[in-house]
């Protein structure tokens, strides 16, 4: 069931009623039963994964919680966490790695071939399967408790909003809220719809137009050459921003109808001065995910100092780590790759840099230091995505080298600006910039908030008109994201 | 305790649908496809002649019925076989009217990607779709979006078509409809660069091309691109929804004693050369006619896609002919129809 889906436009608000009508008492019931419903629309049998995910946390995080010393907890925690990756790897990565094997196997002349696994990637398996996994390496630190009630902590792997594309809620945030109360308060009715409509807006006006562009591209590499092939690329990445945080947006929105406040995920990632500050910026509950659980895990010290290089490696293998979390492809590694190895070059040359700046003159002028770091930050965002969006290695080679042949220059260019559809989607990437720069520092919601009346429902009737005529609705699209 | 939050969500939803309402009205009346469309219906159902030739089909669909006696031409742009087979099933089941043969085109790109899963027009096709059959068929509950958009929604995602008819409204008084027929669009030339003043606004009907600058084979090829890559990708080329309802159009025309005749409409050299290279053509060609084989009611194959392969001044675009190509296709079509009787 996609959030821009007519199901889905029943569903929810079935949902939010029964809520409210519902005792708190039988809340978590309604829920569940809803997120797994929500679930199976798609493949039913594969609840079953999550029932197991669950089942297993939840007897884990009980005896961890009995076990006491971190000692004691151990193998409570290497059980949840194979259980887990084992889900994971078998349904996401095994036939990934059976490839490579076979590929290797008859560059040795051994012609033996591992076979293939006929299953179809879960929708939101790695989404579901890192919540639970922080949720047990939190008890094993101590710094949550165990859920006691079976029901609630289903409820917290499964929760509807955020199963499928996150954000990966941390148990902290999530299972108090599940346990609370929730009186039903006008504001987050009105709150949540607005954050919905806003997610509406960048999915179906924004992320889907674009994406007919960038698919017609990418869906016959080689064809293309020059001003399309770069344009498609910027626009893809564009498209990838606006289209998960629009499910963040519809996600979060959904859940705070229900007075449920999800983490927020974005934070203007497009504006990112440097490398570092995109990924402080872009989907958030992943990169911390991965920053407290894996990178502060990984060791530090050689010998009993800590050494630099180990910490640089250390950045590598998570950003590598993070990349192959997107997908069983070389793509996404070396797309992982990519962040990585440029965030340790931007670490090491955070100094230099700051020289050659104020040697350029650039320190006294703010704004081109600021529009320059944006522009190449967002260039080198454009570079790895041309991995992230072609099917295969060979093809993102090609997309790039392709991007250099301007052979039809100006025709492209032609075509390009006379193309309507085009046009219209950067005049609306304008508009979004302009929306949440405006935002960020007036608070726009409250802004129109404090309009009179009819000036106030004007406005919102004339976007919610808006979207629904300037969106692409005829060739509705999936979330990119789903396919993790 | 929020009785005044209570009456204002009230209010502000009643003035959401009264909004809603307006504007679905306005479309439903206002935009050009649904305008032409549905004089066409009424013109169908108070055509009295024989009716030799029912030609359905889309904008491919370029028989001109002053040419073709006994004929009509019944296409809507965009249509494809989904929308055809409803249609079709209204006519045979709910009129009077009773073809001695359907022409219907079996272009490659009607068993596209583009043609299986866009539906332009739901608030005219709503009439005669079953969406919910339809979904069945496709497994894909998304389809029903498309019902809800057409009842109540029409306007929803189409704010070209507002554009579009502003302009075409203007036009439309000057436009003939004779048995469907109506002249293909002419401001536009595949062979030929487009004079000053000649424009969608512009007379188009009597415009003369020969006068103005050919364009290189570069540029023709550039654009048969541009119209090969809007229906066919690397990987979708043949779709099996749409191939169903291509074999329930034969079925239903069997199960009424209609034959039918398929024809492949003529498109530029440069298109084909395309397609060709884009999507293995040999084998789509083979999937349609393992289909139509088991019809003795489909009496006739005619292929012209390579018919005017030498007169890419016949072209409007690189898949749809002029009104001089459509008037010398149908005279070809007349003589090797007259051929079979």
């Amino acid at each position: 069931m996609l959030f821009n889906s007519l199901e889905y436009l029943i569903f929810f608000p079935i949902v939010v009623a029964l809520y409210y009508a519902l005792n708190h008492k039988w809340r978590w019931l309604l829920l569940l039963a809803a997120s797994y419903f929500f679930y199976m629309s798609w493949k039913a049998e594969y609840v079953i994964l999550i029932m197991v995910s669950t089942l297993v946390d939840y007897w884990a995080g009980l005896q961890m919680g009995k076990a006491g010393s971190r000692k004691k907890k151990k193998p409570y925690l290497v059980f949840s966490i194979i259980v887990n990756l084992g889900i994971l790897a078998g349904f996401k990565y095994l036939n990934f790695f059976s490839d490579n094997v076979n590929v290797l196997l008859g560059d040795l002349n051994i012609f033996y071939r591992i076979p293939e696994l006929k299953v179809l990637l879960p929708v939101g398996i790695s989404f579901y399967t890192f919540q639970t996994l922080s949720y047990s390496i939190d008890i094993y630190r101590g710094i949550t408790r165990p859920e006691k009630h079976l029901g609630r902590f289903a409820l917290y792997v499964s929760y509807f909003p955020q199963l499928v594309a996150g954000p990966i809620e941390r148990s902290t945030n999530l299972l108090p809220q599940l346990h609370e109360n929730k009186p039903f308060n006008p504001q987050n009715l009105i709150s949540g719809s607005k954050l919905m409509l806003w997610g509406f807006f960048k999915k179906i006006v924004i992320a889907d137009r674009i994406g007919i562009y960038v698919t017609s591209i990418y869906a016959n590499p080689g064809e293309h050459t020059g001003l399309p092939v770069i344009l498609a690329t910027v626009l893809f990445a564009i498209q990838l921003y606006c289209d998960f945080s629009a499910y963040t947006d519809i996600a979060r929105g959904t859940a705070r109808l229900m007075g449920i406040e999800l983490m927020k995920n974005f934070n203007r990632p497009l504006i990112a001065k440097s490398l570092t500050d995109f990924w402080n910026r872009w989907h958030i509950s992943l990169t911390t995910w991965f920053r407290d659980y894996l990178y502060f895990s990984l060791p530090d010290k050689v010998g009993n100092k800590v050494r630099v290089w180990r910490l640089q490696l250390n950045i590598i293998i998570t950003f590598l780590l993070m990349g192959l979390w997107h997908g069983a492809n070389w793509t996404f590694i070396v797309f992982g790759l990519i962040h990585g190895v440029l965030l340790v070059a931007d670490d090491l040359t955070k100094e230099p840099r700051k020289v050659f700046f104020h040697r350029m003159g650039l320190t006294k002028a703010p704004f081109i230091l600021n529009s320059l770091s944006i522009l190449i930050t967002f260039s080198i965002l454009v570079f790895s995505v041309y991995f992230f969006r072609a099917s295969s290695l060979q093809e993102s080679f090609l997309m790039i080298k392709n991007s250099f042949i301007f052979d039809n220059f100006s025709r492209s260019l032609v075509d390009i600006l006379k193309d309507n559809e085009i046009m219209f989607a950067i005049l609306q990437i304008v508009l979004l910039l302009w929306a949440e720069w405006y935002h960020s520092r007036n608070n726009l919601v409250k802004v129109i908030a404090a309009k009179p009346i009819w000036l106030r429902w004007s406005i919102y009737i004339g976007f919610i008109f808006y979207v629904l005529i300037f969106g692409i609705i005829n060739q509705q699209q999936q979330f990119i994201y789903f396919q993790f | 305790m929020h009785r005044r939050f209570y009456i204002r969500a009230l209010t502000f939803i009643l003035v959401l649908i009264a909004a809603n309402i307006l504007l679905d009205q306005v479309y439903k009346n206002f935009v050009v496809h649904n305008i032409l469309n549905n004089a066409k219906d009424k013109d169908f159902l108070e055509y009295d002649d024989t009716l030799t030739y029912l030609s359905m089909g889309n904008s491919h669909n370029t028989v001109n019925t002053y040419i073709l006696e006994n004929s009509y031409n019944y296409f809507s742009p965009a249509e494809n076989y989904v929308q055809t087979y409803y249609k079709l099933k209204y006519i045979l089941e709910n009129t009077e009217k009773k073809p001695e043969n359907l022409l219907l085109y079996i272009d490659l790109s009607s068993f596209g990607p583009r043609a299986a899963n866009y539906f332009e027009h739901n608030s005219y096709w709503v009439k005669y779709l079953d969406f919910f059959e339809l979904a069945r068929i496709k497994d894909d509950r998304d389809v029903l979006a498309n019902w809800v958009e057409g009842r109540f929604f029409s306007y929803a995602g189409n704010y070209r078509d507002f554009k579009l008819s502003l302009v075409y409204l203007v036009k439309i008084g000057k436009l003939e409809l004779h048995h469907g027929y109506r002249p293909p669009r002419n401001f536009k030339n595949f062979a030929y660069n487009k004079p000053e003043g000649v424009g969608i606004l512009s007379d188009e009907s009597t415009y003369d091309w020969s006068d103005a600058i050919p364009v290189d084979s570069t540029e023709r090829m550039h654009r048969a691109r541009q119209k090969s890559s809007i229906y066919f990708a690397k990987d979708a080329y043949f779709d099996s929804s749409v191939a169903i309802y291509f074999e329930m159009i034969l079925e239903k025309c069997r199960q009424h004693d209609v034959n039918v005749i398929l024809l492949r409409a003529p498109v530029t050299k440069e298109y084909f050369q395309d397609v060709s290279q884009m999507i293995p053509v040999e084998l789509i060609y083979d999937s349609i006619k393992k289909i139509y084989s088991k019809y003795p009611n489909v009496i006739q194959v005619l292929d012209y896609h390579d018919l005017y392969f030498d007169h890419p001044e016949y072209f409007f675009d690189a898949d749809h002919l002029n009104p001089v190509g459509a008037e010398e296709f149908t005279k070809r079509l007349r003589c090797d129809l007259e051929k079979q009787y």
